[in-house]
């Protein structure tokens, strides 16, 4: 019989998917509504459910696609955090828990996330900077993943010296 | 165990060791040994620990 802990985390697992595929497609609509807006300039004014970044268009073509890759970006970085997971979820063997792919997972997931937040920082600032000179209205986008990453960190590193407190155990003979 | 004419099969079955952790200790991969384990091998080889350890730099 599956104790709790493993159904959690296989539910986990499904849910990891459906966050992977779902950034997945917003990063494509919003790649395809971008290309399709090189031509059509009305397309801009709804990238990806109701993302309008007309006014970056029609102020200057490259600052809108810097925008719109600053948002590509993100949404595509996120989609890899949350394949990782799904890759971690999927290794993790609940009564080894500790070995070196989850560790090397961890980090990278922690990394990812550090990725995300200065992504943010970089379009907040750019942003901020088009609102003050040309009067562009600014969305930010929220930085407080820096925290999350940090305590993602700090778990790879318990985990890592979880690895080596259960090899030492595994050659305890 | 040469001296004892033993293979490893019945040294581990006398030891209740499994002939992983058996050839974990005989490699010297082994990062700790158990007491229990020591005095069962003791036991059966009818030796002493320092006749089967051994401090190498």
């Amino acid at each position: 019989m599956k104790s709790k802990t493993e159904k959690l985390l296989r539910v986990m697992n499904i849910l990891a998917w459906v966050v992977f595929i779902g950034l997945m497609i917003v990063a494509g609509s919003i790649i395809i509504s971008y290309f399709v807006s090189i031509g059509n300039a009305q397309a801009s004014k709804d990238l990806y459910r109701g993302m309008d970044l007309s006014a970056y268009r029609q102020h200057s073509f490259a600052q809108y696609t810097f925008v719109v890759g600053y948002k590509v970006i993100l949404y595509i970085t996120q989609a890899y955090i949350a394949f990782m997971v799904t890759s971690l979820l999927s290794r993790l063997n609940i009564y080894k828990p500790f070995n070196a792919d989850v560790v090397k997972l961890m980090q990278r997931i922690s990394y990812s996330i550090l990725f995300v937040w200065l992504v943010a920082i970089v379009h907040n600032i750019h942003v901020g900077i088009l609102e003050k000179n040309y009067g562009l209205v600014a969305t930010y986008i929220s930085v407080d993943s820096i925290f999350l990453a940090g305590v993602v960190y700090v778990l790879a590193q318990l985990f890592k010296r979880g690895a080596e407190i259960q090899s030492e155990n595994e050659l305890t003979v | 165990m040469a001296k004892r004419k033993m293979s490893l099969n019945e040294l581990s079955e006398k030891v209740d060791l499994t002939l992983s952790n058996l050839s974990i200790l005989k490699t010297g991969k082994a990062k700790a040994i158990r007491f229990s384990t020591l005095e069962a091998i003791c036991k059966v080889l009818n030796c002493q620990p320092g006749d089967i350890l051994e401090f190498v730099e």
